[in-house]
């Protein structure tokens, strides 16, 4: 709701006791006015039924304990608008921007319908006790206006020379309107110029850290209050973390938004579980425990809860110490608006951060792509003594599988399989700095576990400080002896299919790389000369159908034995796992990156 | 909160390497070598899962599990248990004694923040609150 600025014209003030007689005689008071103030006859009458339906609310709804409390009205007629204020101590409701007409039989509503009807403009501020409704017309032209005959002929419209004694009285009550509307244009400014201040302060990053307890300082200067806490709604989580108050120093917890935690008592958790504005008094006493008791024991305040678009975006909570006066009816209003425009600003916010972390994921896969790419074989190497396939998927999200082949001394080759734990950028960046140190020492290529010692004695560190890990598996093929070497980093075993049927596991080897500083990583010699063998990433035997159950092992090392036994070729071996593969998951997205190298023995 | 997830092995690779694989997941780790430091830490800090090993000294990994079940504070907690290759009985076992799940060892990082987030999401009560 946007607060309308006051206007300045000739005032009347009357403060009329809680009672439906003294109405009456307010609006023949009234239509003196209206009548000196040069309105016509029917304007006269409509302003008349306005204020009566008004005030006769304000005296109906008022709360028990405020009756004693006068009713103030506010009758100010400039050249152009009539308005008229009135005070009321009523609990208060919310004013609809426009008020349909209600049924027949309906016994409230018609009031406002009516007061809206005859009124061009209307608002109601609502304070804590007491609360304003303005009402405002805009004057027909000078020219069609009437002389009005006024209502009480007893008082004349234009008296020619009143007694000193009015005329003190009068400007005394036009002094006191004058020092409410320049506090609440000054209020109004302020609010203004904080908002495009703010608005314009947004625009440069370099001072987006401080911008909010800048913001609420400026608030506590605008309404006179002497402290503020804000706390945001940790996003996806049921909690209003701290982040910001008028003491720095001062920490506090998050507050859990639950409806039976101890925390759902606590002002705060209030405002933000019952969607509105919770006051703090003296009348009622802060919950025990309740973090706002460092700022408000005793004094007032209020937790005004900031939505956006029915997505709640935190609680500000602000407030006078003990001994000051609750805020009134425009400070509330600034306090809102303040408090919402803090809201969709921390909104846009969160979705401009979202947008740039989205378009830094995005860039930061693309390297990762890159580089994973960048990693992998070009192309197979070949040696008389055996043929290699391999197979490599890359799941959705970029990973840190690694495969590589190259040859070695006289005709020998060095297989190496490794799976750095995590995905994205770091994952590949592992991926790359493993594979720099392997290519730095092939002259370890024949003693695997020695060189899988020398890898993690150089990557441990940094593993160990990211908190990551590497699994690998080196296999030697010494062509020479038709043997293959095996050690693995805490790897899946490698295996290695006989004609009979039989599949041998081998795992020899050591810890992942990054978890220990210094092991020692243990070898197995197999011969391969007779049969196929496989080495794999995780991703091959935690293949997952449809209904989440895994490939395992097992059936892995099946279909390795029935392609053994047909004596099948490495490339009818590699489609073979390919095919056990498609057809277990059966479209079923991959969670994990695969991995695997054949090895066939050339006969 | 954060959730926290006590891993119970007496092997100091596989103790990391299952630290590592779900710290990942944003969960807050606890750490016991034994079956009985798992009954102490358990009950005292009321974590949201337990991964326990099988083997251990001084009081093994199903022990452990008869014992959490049987306490009306812990019995609550969800269990996942490892085991080594060829250890069927212990897996009928660590089912009989209401374990959420048994893995093999050795698995996957990936697999065993899958299944732990899983576990504990299965073993949550329904949201209980308004606030949109």
């Amino acid at each position: 709701m946007q607060a309308i600025p006051p206007i300045l014209g000739e005032t009347c003030t009357r403060e009329i006791p809680c009672e439906l007689p003294a109405v009456v005689e307010l609006c023949q008071q009234a239509r003196e006015f209206f009548a000196r103030a040069g309105l016509p006859a029917l304007e006269i009458d409509g302003w008349e039924l306005a204020l009566a339906e008004a005030s006769n609310n304000a005296v109906k709804y008022c709360r028990p304990e405020a009756r004693t409390i006068a009713i103030r009205v506010d009758l100010v007629a400039s050249e152009e608008w009539m308005e008229v204020r009135i005070t009321d101590h009523t609990p208060g409701f919310d004013w609809p921007d426009k008020a349909e007409l209600p049924p027949d039989d309906s016994e409230s509503g018609r009031g406002v319908f009516l007061i809206q009807a005859l009124t061009d403009e209307s608002q109601y501020l609502r304070g804590r006790g007491v609360n304003c409704l303005i009402l405002r017309k805009r004057r027909a032209p000078a020219e069609a206006a009437v002389p009005a005959v006024p209502a009480v002929p007893a008082v004349p419209a234009t008296p020619a020379s009143p007694p000193p004694d009015r005329v003190d009285q009068e400007l005394q009550e036009a002094r006191h309107t004058l020092d409410l509307m320049t506090e609440e244009l000054a209020s109004s400014y302020e609010s203004l110029s904080a908002i495009f201040r703010f608005t314009a302060e947004l625009q440069r990053d370099d001072e987006a850290g401080d911008f909010v307890p800048r913001w609420l300082g400026e608030l506590l200067a605008v309404v006179e209050a002497d402290w503020f806490v804000l706390r945001l709604r940790d996003s996806g989580v049921e909690t209003l973390r701290m982040a910001s108050s008028s003491s720095p120093e001062w920490q506090s917890g998050p507050i859990q938004l639950l409806l039976d935690s101890p925390h759902g008592a606590f002002v705060e958790a209030q405002a933000a579980l019952r969607r509105s504005d919770v006051w703090i008094e003296t009348s009622a006493p802060l919950a025990a425990h309740d973090p706002l008791l460092h700022f408000a024991a005793g004094g007032c305040g209020l937790a005004h809860p900031l939505f956006v678009n029915d997505r709640l975006m935190g609680v500000l909570s602000i407030g006078r110490r003990d001994g000051k006066r609750p805020f009134q009816a425009g400070e509330v209003n600034v306090i809102q608006t303040f408090g919402d425009f803090l809201g969709l600003q921390t909104r846009n916010r969160q979705l401009q951060e979202a947008q740039v972390r989205a378009r830094l994921n995005t860039r930061d896969l693309e390297i990762a792509a890159n580089l994973q790419q960048a990693l992998l074989p070009k192309e197979l190497v070949s040696i008389p003594q055996a043929s290699l396939s391999c197979y490599y998927r890359s799941a959705r999200a970029i990973g840190g599988d690694y495969f590589d082949v190259y040859p070695v001394g006289k005709g020998n080759l060095l297989l190496v399989v490794a799976d750095v734990m995590g995905k994205g950028l770091p994952a590949a960046l592992f991926a790359f700095m493993f594979r720099s140190l392997l290519r730095a020492r092939r002259d370890l290529a024949a003693r695997p576990g020695e060189y899988l010692a020398w890898l993690n004695q150089n990557l441990f560190q940094e593993l160990d400080q990211a908190e990551m890990f590497i699994t690998a598996q080196i296999a030697f093929l010494d062509c020479e002896k038709g043997e293959i070497c095996v050690a693995s980093a805490g790897h899946p075993p490698l295996l290695i299919a006989r004609p009979t049927g039989a599949v041998i596991e081998v795992s020899a080897g050591g810890p992942p790389l990054g978890i220990d500083a210094d092991p020692t990583f243990s070898e197995a010699r197999q011969s391969y000369a007779d049969g196929h063998a496989l080495m794999f990433t995780d991703g091959l035997m935690e293949a997952r159908n449809p209904q989440g159950d895994l490939l395992g092992l097992e059936a892995i090392k099946a279909e390795l034995a029935s392609a053994t036994r047909r004596g099948e070729s490495n490339e009818a071996t590699k489609s073979r796992l390919v095919r056990l593969l498609q057809s277990f998951e059966q479209n079923a997205p991959a969670a994990d990156d695969t991995v695997f190298i054949v090895i066939v023995a050339n006969k | 909160m954060v959730k926290r997830i006590l891993i119970v092995d007496d092997e100091p690779h596989m103790l990391r390497i299952t630290e590592l694989s779900l710290k990942k997941g944003g969960y807050e780790i606890l750490t016991a070598r034994n079956g009985r430091e798992a009954l102490e830490s358990a009950a005292r800090e009321l974590p949201a899962l337990i991964v326990m090993d099988v083997t251990m000294p001084e009081m093994d990994g199903l022990t452990a599990l008869q014992q959490l079940k049987a306490a009306p504070a812990t019995a609550g907690i969800p269990v996942i248990m490892l085991t080594s290759r060829g250890q069927s009985i212990a897996r009928e076992t660590a089912e009989a004694s209401g374990a959420a799940l048994y893995l093999t060892k050795p698995f996957s990082p990936s697999a065993l923040a899958a299944e732990a987030r899983r576990v504990i999401l299965a073993s949550e009560p329904g949201p209980l609150t308004e606030c949109g």
